[in-house]
């Protein structure tokens, strides 16, 4: 299992020409990931060249609309749980002690697993003294491979209601050929999935576009990326379509820009049928060819080391030992707060400019932004920050150097390979990788020389804030930190808890895309969720997902089709795909380009003018608001 | 007998919190003397597992009822195995829940009522 962060000049010296692993990422979610990675595999491909496609984005994979692969073969991806014994354990309590996540507890008469909790890192087998534990395969998703034409398809499919995309996007990437250039599909944002997908990359392409949200969110993956010290190149996506201020940056920040791709709309109508784009602009070939050229000198270019002042900054700010003042206790009864999710399965369908805008309309609401990898309602909002606050999320290990006698038990014993062994410097002291330590303890747990200690790390901030329209709670999780689902967990309860104070009767969250974690966090208990999709097949394809996922918590849902008269046949199949599942049809909103516009002046769509969009997103804010009643 | 009321604050006529996992207090009642005993809910801002923690907190303490307003499926399942009855519906402060709980007007819940993590900071409904 490759689990570090592997050096990008290994194996290159001497003129050696081995593929590339270029691994295509974006802060934002619908920017043009999947379009970038299928036609930049399909046309390698064309050219003769060995190559693999690899759909790491596990919640959501869509490569395979694209590139139409015939699948061969799927593997079950699990993760060990235990069983127990119950002729052996004599209910010592060692297990439920040793357990960081409650998947294992020992009642006075009886042990109990929660295998869907369990993080399978085998600290209740290790803590067991009896002999009782073994471990049993949970199955979580599944790894596919097949072929597309002459490209190797491969990708993963977590299960719906799973939370950990990690061990599924593991297990993808390690069937990966060594012999063909790779190219990774990331998932959108910047928490641990796309950490895991990134890992191992010889280069990194970020996929922007030229508004507020894209920039925003670019900046967000630039810090990742350069945390990880993996060279890395920008591609702009719908170029022109809106302000100059992502180039600027990028100059400013001597970040290269790799690749273009123009507004052109002969590119959306191919995207929403499922077509690749070098189809339908065969001209476009070139310039894929061309930024496959500009990857492998970028690659060859070096690496950037991370310098390790900034690491230590991001990653342990100093932490406040109080907790939180939330935890205060409040009494009286609490008046009913209704509270509406806005969600899309898929990255970049407008959620964020929906959710503002009705909060521009509603009155007496409070907003949130759930979106906590990568947040933008503030740029439509400028909220006014009153409280911030750090966000601990969970522990991790540290290692005492003046105890650690190297003796490597906690490196053998972690399952996440989590203990770097330092290869040069003072190989005294063994040290963990932050990023891939799952909090599990095993190695405090464990340790011969007691040189490891759980410490809380702090990994991001949340705020209350003031907006012209009232409050806004909002959140920014540190880059490749975890948790992002507790500190969605946590920004939903503060802003209840403003309401109350307040007087709001409404909360109108801003949720996370995909269907793990932080979805779930976002979703869960809500009074309605408006599932707000885009009239393509990856439209389609993830609204099913996604409604699964909200008939699985049983929550009540509204869809409504952003875009729709871009293609007015998807938007029809995926209307009656809704109506098949029984979720109302809540509305439709035309295509606009005063959204963008709109963003760049920092308004909601609403505020900016009375065009169609402003006055469907009207409509809709009509029937939604009846409808959450 | 010893039941245990989730509740907002430490004391008989505090309200009721109508969530288990994520309560602010556990108020342990002795029903025989009406003696209290109040807990602080550690658990309450746990990532995930409150109310399985929780539910093993209420075995450790003895506790053969629980009056609340809602509780979850893990929850629930963890009180089950440890012969705990599970009260849900339940409102008002924890001297009214315990009062009709005596007079023998609540009857347990064979099921959980609420979906997991709901008392993250959903509607209560």
């Amino acid at each position: 299992m490759n689990n570090q962060v592997r050096s990008s000049s290994e194996g290159r010296r001497g003129g050696d020409v081995r593929p590339l692993r270029i691994v295509v990422a974006s802060g934002k979610g619908g920017t043009g990931k999947t379009t970038l990675a299928t036609n930049l595999a399909a046309t390698l491909a064309g050219r003769g060249m060995p190559v693999a496609y690899v759909d790491c984005d596990v919640e959501e994979p869509n490569g395979h609309i694209f590139l139409k692969p015939e699948i061969a073969a799927g593997r079950p991806v699990s993760i060990p749980v235990p069983e127990v014994d119950e002729g052996r354990c004599t209910l010592c309590g060692a297990c439920g002690t040793a357990c960081r996540y409650s998947a294992i507890v020992v009642l006075p008469k009886k042990v109990l697993t929660f295998p869907k909790l369990c993080h399978g890192c085998g600290g209740c087998l290790l803590a067991c003294r009896e002999g009782a534990i073994r471990e049993v395969p949970r199955v979580t998703g599944v790894a596919e491979r097949g072929a597309a034409g002459a490209v190797t398809f491969l990708q993963g499919r977590l299960d719906i209601g799973e939370a950990m995309a990690p061990p599924v996007i593991r297990a993808v990437l390690s069937e990966a050929p060594s012999d063909a250039a790779v190219v990774v599909d990331a998932p959108p944002g910047t928490s641990c999935p796309v950490i895991e997908s990134i890992k191992g990359a010889d280069v990194v392409v970020l996929v922007s576009e030229p508004t507020p949200f894209g920039l925003n969110d670019l900046k967000l993956a630039v810090e990742m990326v350069r945390q990880l010290g993996i060279p890395f190149g920008v591609a702009v996506n719908r170029a022109g379509s809106g302000d100059d201020a992502l180039g600027a940056w990028c100059e400013r920040e001597r970040i290269p820009i790799v690749l273009e791709v123009p507004n052109d709309r002969r590119i959306a109508q191919a995207y929403s049928r499922g077509e690749l784009a070098i189809r339908a602009l065969p001209e476009l070939e070139g310039a894929f060819l061309e930024l496959h050229g500009r990857l492998q000198s970028l690659a060859s270019s070096g690496v950037r080391v991370p310098s390790e002042a900034a690491r230590e900054r991001v990653v342990q700010s100093p932490a406040p030992e109080a907790p939180f003042p939330s935890e205060l206790v409040r009494l009286g009864r609490p008046k009913p707060i209704r509270e509406l999710v806005v969600i899309s399965g898929k990255g970049g369908t407008g959620k964020t400019s929906v959710a503002a805008s009705f909060f521009s309309l509603a009155e007496r609401a409070v907003v949130v932004d759930c979106d906590v990898d990568a947040a933008d309602l503030h740029l439509v909002l400028a909220p006014t920050v009153r409280q911030p606050h750090s966000f601990s999320g969970g522990r991790t290990a540290s290692i005492d150097p003046q105890r650690c006698t190297s003796c490597g038990t906690c490196a053998e014993l972690c399952r996440f390979g989590a203990i770097r062994v330092p290869s040069s410097g003072d190989p005294s002291c063994y040290e963990i990788d932050l990023v891939s330590c799952e909090g599990c303890g095993v190695c405090a747990d464990h340790c011969p020389s007691r040189a490891i200690s759980m410490a809380p790390s702090i990994n991001g901030e949340w705020f209350v804030s003031d907006t012209r329209h009232g409050p806004m709670v909002h959140a920014r999780l540190g880059i490749a930190q975890e948790n992002s689902g507790k500190l969605v967990s946590l920004v939903r309860k503060e802003a209840r808890a403003v309401a109350q104070a307040q007087g709001q009767d409404l909360l109108i969250c801003d949720g996370s895309p995909g269907i793990g974690c932080p979805v779930i966090a976002s979703i869960t208990g809500a009074s309605m969720v408006l599932i707000v999709t885009e009239p393509t097949l990856s439209g389609l394809h993830d609204l099913h997902r996604v409604a699964d996922l909200c008939a699985q918590f049983r929550l009540k849902a509204g869809v409504c089709v952003n875009k729709a008269d871009i293609n007015p046949e998807m938007t029809e199949r995926i209307e009656t795909e809704a109506g098949r599942r029984g979720i109302p049809l809540l509305g439709r909103i035309r295509y606009d380009d005063s959204v963008t516009r709109a963003q760049i002046r920092g308004q909601t769509v609403v505020e900016f003018d009375g065009g169609p969009a402003s006055a469907d997103v009207r409509a809709l804010w009509e029937r939604v608001s009846d409808a959450i009643r | 007998m010893r039941v245990a009321v989730t509740a907002a604050g430490p004391s008989l006529d505090a309200e009721l919190d109508p969530r288990f996992g994520r309560c602010a207090w556990f108020v342990l009642i002795d029903t025989q003397d009406m003696s209290i005993e109040a807990l602080q809910n550690e658990s309450g801002s746990l990532g995930g597992g409150a109310g399985i923690q929780s539910a093993q907190l209420m075995a450790r303490k003895g506790v053969q009822a629980v009056l609340t307003g809602h509780c979850g499926p893990n929850a629930h399942q963890t009180l089950t195995a440890a012969g705990i009855a599970a009260y849900v519906g339940c409102s008002g402060t924890v001297a009214q829940a315990v009062a009709r709980f005596k007079s023998g007007e609540l009857r347990p819940a064979s099921s959980p009522d609420a979906s997991s993590h709901s008392g993250m900071g959903g509607d209560h409904r």
